[in-house]
């Protein structure tokens, strides 16, 4: 990166001063003259057929202007892929504790609530399931989507068929990989490994709520200030759900307080909108508390993982085998995607000769799940890499060994047929154990047993979807930037200002970015599955190479110079190898520095980046082109563990990470920092917990626990380094790194607790309880096991 | 869904004890009294509790003072707040056990406004400062327009969320002996996150030693019962004995066999029982390390 | 029914009628227009609301607005004088500490209220003060070093 001037470097951030200040806006502050409150009335029951709704007392309460059911509203068609959902339930039965049934509008906050109480509505209780393999059998006890196979499924649209099972009517997706034959893998092995591995829903917990202002103007136009992730598809499917095409539908939604990939597809959206119309157009504000965000807002994805792995000696892997549940909750929504996504995490690092993996998505009457950070990889990482240890201990082999034997390299395939591009785990993973000093015995010290563990995690970013940027070029020569994407925090401004400033040889502060708003900026895919800096940063390059060939044409004549031996710096055009012969921009301008550009009107580049996707063979999950490039990583950190009291803490922790390039080396390593955080949270601490009835019991910061400042080790104890791998596609050759910063965490305290006191817990969360219990239960082996030798 | 806006309610700001007493007489039943409002305005929100009168007694400076005296030892007003137990000197230097039980709680922002005397009335079981109060005999003085009467902290908690305190009776004042001669008391409080948590177990001992005997010693346990309650049964294999590893051991087994926890959202009962035999065998080797 | 407060928020007299029902957060909000405190979970339980109140950190989720009468308020857009940032707000920028943004207001007030009183905290105590303030992006660590920094650059 010696060459570059900006890219590279660990510039601040664009948004900084906005955030410091407090005058960066959020959509939840949003406010607009006689904007009304929306709150929206929900289901106590996980599943029940709605006999009556009766808004009368609701629509009688001074202060309310709206109130809105099933009854009088147009059906609102939602679901990313399969119609499953709609705004308030079309066959009346709601599927889950918080399901929508009716929605009221009123002059405050309080009035609202107070309405959404008013609402009585009648329910008949029908039987629910909880259980995700519960409602997995062929016989569940109950059947959430009864009419599943006749929803009209928007994947039909793009030629894939959808993926039912008529034997199991809970499944809604099934992914397939086959590679080889596993059959045959596991009698050539010399040790067979087979456990089930579960992770338990967990939730986003954005400090931002989910919230949006909808309105009407005047000719019809629909408007939308939202924190929904993603402005361009929410225009397009919140056009399509109200029968509004783009060009009458404005979705604004820059920052985010957050978003992890829990805020996308229409969650407040829909209500907000609702209530607007009814109200004739007036502004709507639909926000949630932050119960109602546990709840509705989007979780994890629940998932059970059984793997058998067939080894060899050596530890090689011979044979592989997944089958992985992937709970849905009540309805798909986009976490159906998960299903197929969460195939390449197990896919990502290691040679398979023989692979076989089935992948299916499961309806139960829980609250939707949403991707989360690591779209479905976390949770099946989560089985590899506790596999891979206990691969390593059965063969007394060293664990950071048997990694390394199974190491994909460049320009082989991955299980699911693409060609290996650009993998730097292993100088990840041999940075990480350097740091941790993993072939030193960590001191023990009274009632706390110290032990090391490493884990590895990796992010494919899906292909098929776009990013789009316009550059413009300012009469004064500066850049503006309008890209596709939004700041959700991860500091995709940055990134493109960086790579604009770059392009044109320019500072930051000559580079403007412009996001979020579907009027101003052009069409791209949601900032989700670490795309943005990929996808983005080349849409960026390309489109101020767009620009920058305008300008050369007006300035080429001036200079006498064809546009090839053109280039920019410092606000100038100049010629390359001529020092001193060059044209300020402002001077390609009429009136110089203010107006129009020669003969151009304006110097506007433009520019798409896509990956097409290469759809895959419905049978064996075969496809050159899954995944437009996979990050890497391996998190090391060294536990110490109370055998009293089961409690766990983190005295260190590094994480070396393989983004590609960094184009912002800073930035990288604070998403490698906020992944410890999150990555602690999901190791030992989170869970939100749901009662035989359906409810969930832990909808708040009290008792659903996210790592505080106290949780997390000293700043001396935590460590964030890169070994970029550069991609030849990625700009400058970077990739994506937001996702794989907290994969690899869970498993790595897995191991560290394994290796500190031997006890291997395979559901997540790692908790006190559980850790006493299986050290009791190992004590109990032991002596029954001496017993045994004694009597022998 | 459940936490909300906070109901309508009308305010009412007495400026002295009297008045408040009135006040709470003349809306009785309808109206609870406001300190801090740390716990009573989340409790609104979530319409579990709807008064239709708050007395806010931030504007009673008489209720807003930390005294101490050689005989008499601490009193604070019902005003002091949990940051001021934290970070008085005379209360770190001769109660540090109630300093450590106040800086276990909550955040700092909670801490700052909060007070002790909100804590010990809301008595959720799990409450930290009762366990240290009960240890180092802790008594409170209660208000009513009939008269005044010094209960024993022991005495105050009547289950979960319920005291002594009349429906127009208030806590006005903490009073707290000073500690005996060769006395150490300690606070330990396990949660499952090093801040912020409620307790899973709370446990308080304070030991005075003669000669290297226990000549006295209290233990309190708090979240392992529907209110805070003493561990007579571990105190009485302590007390009056020579103290050794072996005896603490049998003591803290005995406190967990007292417990009568519940399993709820944050831990088993099981577990609570484990954590009460490590944690009072803990909290008696420190109090007792603290005695030299 | 409506009680008229007189406060000061920012160094600014205002006076407001308020239910006595509206809490702090909402009438910074809806009546001052004041939207930098953020509101996360309006229960005390994550700090994105904390304000300075006469000094002290405090969540404006959980204050009467009835209470701020006669006090002093100071919000995140009162931290910074005729356009000079205070310095730690300098340092967040400085040492990337902030992400998507929301918890910040929050934490640089929490962070003034801990380095106002303790001008020397070490890690620990600057840990402990943060405890009540969440933060999902950053995993508190440039969050911690950028205080650090700030209290350096303060004693000078």
């Amino acid at each position: 990166m010696a060459d570059f001037s900006v890219v590279g470097k660990g510039v601040p951030r664009v948004d900084s001063l906005e955030k410091v200040t407090g005058k960066a806006e959020f959509p939840i502050t949003f406010r607009l003259p006689h904007m009304l409150h929306g709150k929206v009335v929900r289901s106590p029951h996980p599943h029940a057929r709605i006999i009556s709704i009766d808004t009368s007392k609701a629509e009688r309460l001074p202060g309310v202007k709206v109130v809105v059911t099933a009854k009088n509203t147009p059906r609102i068609r939602l679901g990313a892929l399969y119609r499953d959902r709609d705004a308030f339930p079309p066959d009346l039965t709601v599927r889950y504790v918080g399901d929508a049934v009716a929605a009221v509008a009123a002059e405050t906050e309080d009035i609202a609530e107070e309405a959404a109480v008013l609402v009585k509505v009648k329910y008949e209780e029908l039987p629910a399931v909880f259980d995700t393999e519960e409602a997995f059998r062929t016989d569940p006890p109950a059947v959430v989507h009864p009419e599943l196979a006749n929803y009209e499924c928007r994947f039909e649209r793009m030629g894939i068929r959808r993926r039912l099972d008529p034997e199991r009517p809970n499944v809604c997706d099934h992914f397939k990989v086959r590679q080889g034959d596993v059959g045959k893998g596991f009698q050539e092995a010399d040790l067979i490994v087979e456990n089930r591995y579960f992770t338990p829903r967990i939730q986003h917990c954005q400090l931002e709520p989910c919230a949006s202002v909808a309105w009407f103007e005047s000719d019809g136009t629909l408007r939308l200030v939202t924190t929904g992730q993603g402005a361009h598809v929410t225009q397009a499917e919140i056009g399509e759900a109200f029968n509004l095409p783009p060009s009458k539908v404005r979705v604004e939604c820059h920052y985010l307080g957050g978003a992890f990939g829990g805020k996308g597809r229409n969650i407040t959206e829909p209500y907000a909108v609702l209530l607007s119309m009814k109200a004739g157009g007036r502004p709507v504000r639909v926000c949630f508390t932050r119960d109602e965000h546990f709840v509705c807002g989007r979780s994890r994805v629940p998932v059970v993982t059984y793997i058998k792995d067939g080894v060899k000696r050596d530890g090689t892997i011979v044979a592989r085998e997944l089958r992985i549940l992937v709970d849905m909750g009540a309805y798909a929504d986009s976490a159906i995607m998960i299903v197929r996504a969460c195939a390449f995490g197990p896919m990502g690092i290691y040679k398979t000769a023989n692979f076989k993996l089935d992948s299916y998505g499961v309806y139960t009457n829980t609250p939707m799940s949403a991707p989360f950070r690591g779209f479905g990889n976390a949770e099946t990482l989560w089985a590899v890499e506790n596999q891979m240890d206990m691969i390593a201990e059965k063969l007394g082999l060293d664990a950071v060994e048997v990694r390394k034997r199974n190491f994909l390299k460049d320009g082989e395939r991955y299980a699911f047929g693409q060609i290996v591009r650009s993998i730097g785990i292993e100088e990840c993973l041999d940075k990480a154990q350097k740091w941790i000093e993993w072939d030193k015995k960590p001191v023990q010290e009274g009632s706390w047993k110290r032990g090391k563990g490493i884990a590895l995690g990796c992010k494919g970013t899906q292909t098929g979807f776009p990013s789009s940027a316009l550059v413009k070029v300012h009469p004064d020569g500066s850049v503006e930037v309008r890209h596709s994407s939004q700041e959700i925090g991860m500091g995709v401004d940055t990134v493109v200002a960086q790579i604009a400033a770059e392009s044109f040889g320019i500072s930051m502060d000559s580079v403007r970015v412009v996001s979020g708003d579907t009027a101003t900026c052009p069409y791209g895919y949601a900032p989700v599955s670490s795309r943005e800096t990929f996808h983005m940063g080349n849409a960026v390059l390309a489109a101020c190479e767009d620009a920058k060939r305008e300008l050369f044409e007006v300035a080429s004549p001036k200079l006498g110079v064809p546009i090839e031996l053109l280039e920019t710096r410092d606000r100038k055009v100049c010629v390359k190898g001529q020092p001193g012969k060059e044209v300020r921009i402002p001077l390609l301008f009429r009136p110089p520095g203010v107006g129009y550009a020669l003969a151009k009107c304006e110097i506007i580049g433009k520019s798409t980046f896509e990956v097409p996707l290469i759809p895959e063979d419905p049978e064996t999950g075969q496809s050159e082109r899954q995944v437009s490039s996979y990050g890497y990583g391996a998190q090391a950190v060294e536990v110490a563990v109370d055998v009293e009291t089961g409690e766990v803490r983190v005295l260190r922790s590094v994480g070396c990470f393989d983004g590609g390039t960094a184009i912002n080396p800073k930035m990288c390593e604070t998403q490698i920092e906020g992944g410890v955080g999150m990555g602690i949270g999901a190791a030992l601490y989170e869970e939100l917990l749901i009662s035989e009835k359906g409810e969930t019991l832990n909808p708040n910061f009290r008792d659903y626990k996210i790592p505080t400042a106290e949780d997390m080790p000293n700043n001396a104890n935590v460590v964030a380094m890169l070994a970029p791998a550069p991609h030849p596609e990625g700009p400058f050759g970077a990739k994506g790194l937001g996702e794989q910063v907290m994969i690899p965490y869970a498993p790595a305290v897995s191991n560290a607790i394994y290796n500190a006191v031997g006890v291997r817990i395979k559901e997540l969360p790692i908790t006190p309880d559980k850790i006493l219990k299986a050290l009791k239960e190992k004590k109990k082996h032991f002596h029954i096991s001496q017993l045994g030798k004694g009597s022998s | 869904m459940q936490v909300r806006c906070l109901p309508r309610f009308e305010y009412l700001t007495p400026k002295t004890l009297e008045e408040a007493l009135a006040l709470l007489s003349e809306h009785r039943g309808k109206a609870r009294v406001i300190a801090g409002g740390t716990d009573l305005l989340p409790q609104m929100k979530s319409r579990e509790v709807v008064p239709q009168y708050l007395i806010g007694l931030k504007n009673i400076p008489a209720l807003d003072y930390i005294k101490y005296s050689n005989t008499d030892g601490l009193r604070f007003g019902a005003l002091t707040t949990l940051h001021s137990v934290e970070t008085s000197p005379i209360i770190q230097k001769r109660f540090g056990v109630l300093a450590q039980a106040a800086h276990s709680m909550a955040s700092t922002q909670i801490r700052n406004v909060a007070t002790v005397a909100g804590n010990l009335c809301m008595a959720a079981p799990s409450a930290d400062m009762a366990p240290a109060f009960i240890v180092s005999g802790g008594k409170l003085k209660l208000v009513s327009p009939e008269g005044k009467r010094v209960v024993a902290i022991d005495e105050f908690f009547t289950g979960p969320g319920k005291t002594v305190l009349g429906e127009v009776e208030l806590l006005t004042e903490v009073q707290v002996p000073n500690m005996p001669p060769h006395s150490g008391a300690v606070y330990l409080k396990y949660t499952l996150r090093r801040a912020m948590d409620i307790a899973i177990v709370g446990v308080a001992a304070l030991v005075t030693s003669h000669n290297g005997v226990c000549q006295e010693v209290k233990i309190a346990l708090g979240a392992v019962a529907p209110m805070p309650i003493r561990a007579t049964g571990a105190e009485a294999v302590l007390r009056r004995k020579v103290i050794n590893d072996e005896l603490i051991e049998q003591a803290a087994h005995v406190a967990s066999e007292e417990a009568r926890p519940i399993s709820d959202i944050r831990a088993s009962a099981e577990y609570r029982k484990e954590i009460v035999r490590v944690l009072t065998r803990r909290v008696v080797e420190q109090a007792w390390g603290k005695t030299r | 029914m409506k009680q008229l407060i007189e406060f000061r928020v920012n160094g600014e007299r205002y006076e407001a009628a308020v239910e006595p029902n509206r809490t702090l957060l909402e009438v910074l909000w809806e009546d001052l227009g004041l939207t930098g405190t953020k509101m996360g979970c309006n229960s005390g339980e994550c700090g994105a609301c904390t304000v300075l109140l006469d000094g002290m950190a405090v969540c404006s989720c959980l204050t009467l607005a009835v209470e701020a009468q006669g006090k002093d308020i100071l919000s995140i857009e009162g931290l910074s004088s005729n356009g000079k940032l205070h310095p730690v707000q300098q340092a967040f920028i400085d040492h990337h500490a902030v992400q998507c943004g929301y918890c910040t207001p929050g934490m640089i007030m929490s962070a003034k209220a801990l380095l106002d009183k303790n001008p020397d905290p070490t890690e620990d105590e600057v840990r402990s003060a943060l405890q009540g303030n969440l933060c999902r992006c950053t995993g508190y660590v440039k969050i911690v070093e950028a205080i650090l920094a700030a209290k350096e650059k303060m004693k000078v």
